[in-house]
């Protein structure tokens, strides 16, 4: 049940992200503001997830927890977006992932 | 041409502070939820998240958004000292060391396209969806 919250706010919180970079793609005002309210709103979900989660599990845990939002954000870059992923990327989302794991061990 | 991507790891470093500074406030503002709903804490909270939200929309211009969304995570280090200074929280060796390899991590980030130009940034959708 926790993996699931946990699974569910990241991936919440990297489509919030995906949205906010999504305005910059644009040029349109209404354009740009649709894409931020929708970034909002699934932004706003995963921030309301992530209360709810730390009312049940320790602070400490949880924000390192957050880290996989970073794993959907290079699903997302790469698949969605187009974006390259190279060693240097995927050297830094394994040192935050490690890091972060390190943080609370 | 010129690198806009320092504005961006900026205004993303400010981001991760404020995101930071909100979630240290929802700590802060109880442990049962009835109760968060009635304190103060809870809403700065939400300010400070929201206003990071607008500062990484802001940053997202100036990068690629593999670049510059894992940078948020420079949060875990502000976070860190939110929870030293703020809440009284203890700090572990452990803690240090992850941040450190955290702040390893951004750094990769930061140099993971240099000299590298055909990036998205600036690539428009006129016409697209939405």
């Amino acid at each position: 049940m926790n993996i699931a919250l946990i699974a569910g706010m990241t991936f919440l919180g990297a489509l919030g992200g995906f949205w906010f970079k999504k305005v910059s793609r644009v040029t349109k005002p209404v354009q740009k503001l649709f894409r931020f309210l929708l970034g909002c709103v699934f932004y706003g979900l995963a921030a309301i997830l992530n209360i709810i989660v730390l009312h049940h599990m320790p602070y400490t845990i949880v924000f390192p927890l957050t880290a996989i939002t970073y794993v959907w954000t290079f699903l997302l870059s790469f698949f969605i977006l187009g974006e390259k992923l190279n060693g240097y990327k995927l050297a830094g989302l394994g040192c935050i992932l490690i890091g972060t794991f390190v943080l609370v061990h | 041409m010129k690198n806009e991507l320092p504005v961006g790891i900026g205004l993303m470093l400010f981001s991760a502070a404020l995101t930071a500074v909100g979630q240290a406030l929802w700590k802060a503002s109880g442990l049962s939820f009835s109760q968060g709903l009635q304190s103060w804490q809870l809403y700065a909270g939400f300010f400070c998240y929201g206003m990071g939200a607008v500062v990484m929309t802001l940053a997202f211009r100036f990068g690629s958004f593999s670049v510059l969304h894992p940078i948020l995570s420079m949060g875990y280090v502000f976070s860190i000292f939110i929870g030293v200074l703020a809440l009284h929280e203890s700090v572990t060796v452990q803690g240090i060391i992850g941040d450190v390899i955290i702040i390893l991590g951004a750094v990769f980030l930061g140099i993971s396209e240099r000299g590298y130009r055909e990036s998205d940034d600036g690539k428009q959708e006129e016409g697209a969806e939405a």
